[in-house]
């Protein structure tokens, strides 16, 4: 479950106790991550057999995106991530996700794991608005079953009960992300990973959006948000990770993480 | 159904961890993917389910005319025969094998959010050419009644043919994908090298009117024994030789096997070069 390139990882994080083990958990322990600058972004045969025959000795760059955070959260725990630009902000999130394998150091999750940070992924033009939402529920992990039995709550909290069997390309732009939001945020996990996560769609709409995301936060064991909006993180976090250059400058309290980020950052 | 308040148990579907990466896990995903091109295919229509199938016919009735007159043999029904059953898989394959080769780095934005196998992709596109190509082929059936097509038991070969076609195309596609990563022309040169690759399998010209003295280097292509298990029963009526069925099969299952092993050694290390 853990996975670890380094054979003795430091063994800090004593908080966590054994029998907690079976309650929803994250745990991140000494996490570094390193991306390799190829010379090509996306090279083509052509490319790279030209660039070697021109220097052969030629060796990517590596890039530190994350070196060494710790941090264990457990149910109830809301973690505000926060930083400037390239702070490493969103390869933390999706590295817990499962998407960038750690260079070194472990992640452990327990309970069931929901990314959220682009919404609409897997939509099909061609489809309805219900087999959408249960493609939507396949690649969230949610049982068809279960989803099956919310469609018509999901129609109709995105006001969309009319167009259960319509195509989503005769919705428009804003109707269709009511759609993905509403669908994304109807079942709690145990886990949520969000990442700016805040939808479109008119005024009316982005109001119950909100409230409809902080009751989906109040419902999940734990959350982790990684949002630049300080008002949006002072309001769903209880304690805030101040990310700086891939390591943590700042943890803790959220008044005072984001007060301290807000006056470096000005 | 749960109520409001109660979170659903995610436990009781198959939920997933992050750093689960076995396809079975993702198996709700990927059969979702594969009701979702099939519907998107026959647009939920009798008409379309109908058009689906009369196009692929009407092409190969055309084709059929066309290179009968040209090779100008007696035998009409027997070459559009042969024809209806080689050309079919090999379209399934190469359009299997040209997509599937594209399908990692077409699916980066899903990969960007969900920690998916990376094989779901070129399964998802040789599974619905596959489903497709069998309804065509169903359909085709239906056309043969009109040229001399006999059922035989000999067609109790064909689940095996097209478990074949299915392992040879999922491998070759699997390999690609991952190689397209790395070097996306090659896509193009995929393109270019199964149009090559049509022409030196015995489909337009079948293998019995090649010239003796080519015939054991069209032999040594091992996708001619694949569309020969084809060939065998439902043009000729007959069983491919245990031979044929040998090579077909070990080849399919080895490319299988070759190109599964390989996405799953790359799967970790594709994320940082797409």
């Amino acid at each position: 479950m853990s996975e670890s390139l380094d054979p003795t990882p430091p063994a800090r994080e004593a908080d966590l106790e054994a029998s907690d083990d079976d309650r929803p958990h994250l745990r991140v322990t000494d996490l570094h991550l390193e991306y390799a600058l190829h010379r090509l972004r996306h090279p083509t045969l052509k490319q790279s057999i030209t660039g070697f025959l021109r220097n052969p000795s030629h060796r990517s760059r590596r890039l530190p995106a994350l070196r060494g955070v710790d941090f264990t959260l457990r149910e109830g725990d809301r973690l505000g991530i926060v930083g400037r630009n390239g702070a490493g902000k969103s390869s933390l999130l999706r590295s817990i996700a499962g998407i960038y394998p750690p260079t070194r150091g472990t992640i452990e999750t327990r309970g069931f794991l929901v990314p959220l940070f682009q919404l609409g992924l897997g939509f099909h033009a061609e489809l309805s608005a219900a087999a959408n939402v249960l493609q939507a529920a396949a690649l969230l992990g949610i049982p068809q079953r279960t989803m099956r039995a919310r469609i018509p709550a999901i129609l109709e909290f995105a006001e969309l009960e009319d167009y259960a069997d319509v195509p989503i390309k005769y919705l428009s732009t804003g109707m269709a992300m009511r759609l993905a939001f509403t669908t994304a945020t109807e079942i709690p996990p145990d886990i949520l990973l969000l990442d700016e996560v805040f939808t479109g769609g008119d005024t009316a709409f982005r109001e119950r959006a909100t409230a409809r995301m902080e009751a989906l936060v109040d419902r999940t064991s734990i959350v982790v948000i990684v949002s630049h909006a300080m008002p949006i993180v002072r309001r769903l976090s209880n304690r805030v990770l101040w990310l700086d250059q891939g390591r943590v400058a700042r943890d803790g309290d959220p008044d005072d993480v984001i007060a301290a980020y807000v006056a470096a950052a000005t | 159904m749960a109520s409001e308040n109660v979170p659903v148990p995610f436990a009781a579907g198959g939920p997933r961890d992050p750093r689960d990466r076995s396809l079975l896990s993702w198996r709700a995903a990927l059969a979702r993917f594969w009701v979702q091109d099939l519907t998107v295919k026959y647009n939920r229509s009798v008409l379309g389910v109908a058009w689906s199938l009369l196009n692929p016919a009407l092409m190969l009735g055309v084709i059929s005319l066309a290179f009968s007159f040209a090779f100008g043999r007696g035998d009409a029904p027997g070459y559009t025969l042969h024809l209806l059953s080689t050309l079919l898989p090999w379209m399934i394959f190469s359009q299997a094998v040209a997509e599937g080769a594209a399908s990692i780095v077409a699916g980066e934005p899903m990969l960007r959010q969900f920690p998916m196998p990376k094989l779901i992709f070129p399964l998802r596109r040789v599974l619905f050419r596959t489903s497709e190509g069998l309804l065509s082929l169903a359909a085709l059936f239906a056309v043969a009644q009109f040229l001399d097509f006999s059922a035989t038991p000999a067609l109790l070969v064909l689940p095996l043919a097209v478990l074949d076609l299915f392992a040879a195309s999922l491998g070759f596609a699997a390999i690609g994908a991952v190689v397209v990563v790395y070097f996306r022309d090659v896509e193009h040169l995929i393109a270019v090298g199964t149009r090559a690759w049509f022409y030196l399998t015995p489909i337009i010209v079948p293998f019995q009117a090649i010239p003796p003295e080519y015939q054991q280097w069209f032999a040594m292509n091992p996708m001619y024994y694949v569309l020969e298990l084809f060939d065998a029963p439902i043009a000729r009526g007959e069983w491919p030789t245990e031979e044929v069925m040998q090579i077909a099969t070990a080849f399919s299952l080895t490319t299988a096997l070759i190109g599964c092993a390989l996405v799953r050694a790359f799967d970790r290390r594709l994320i940082f070069r797409l």
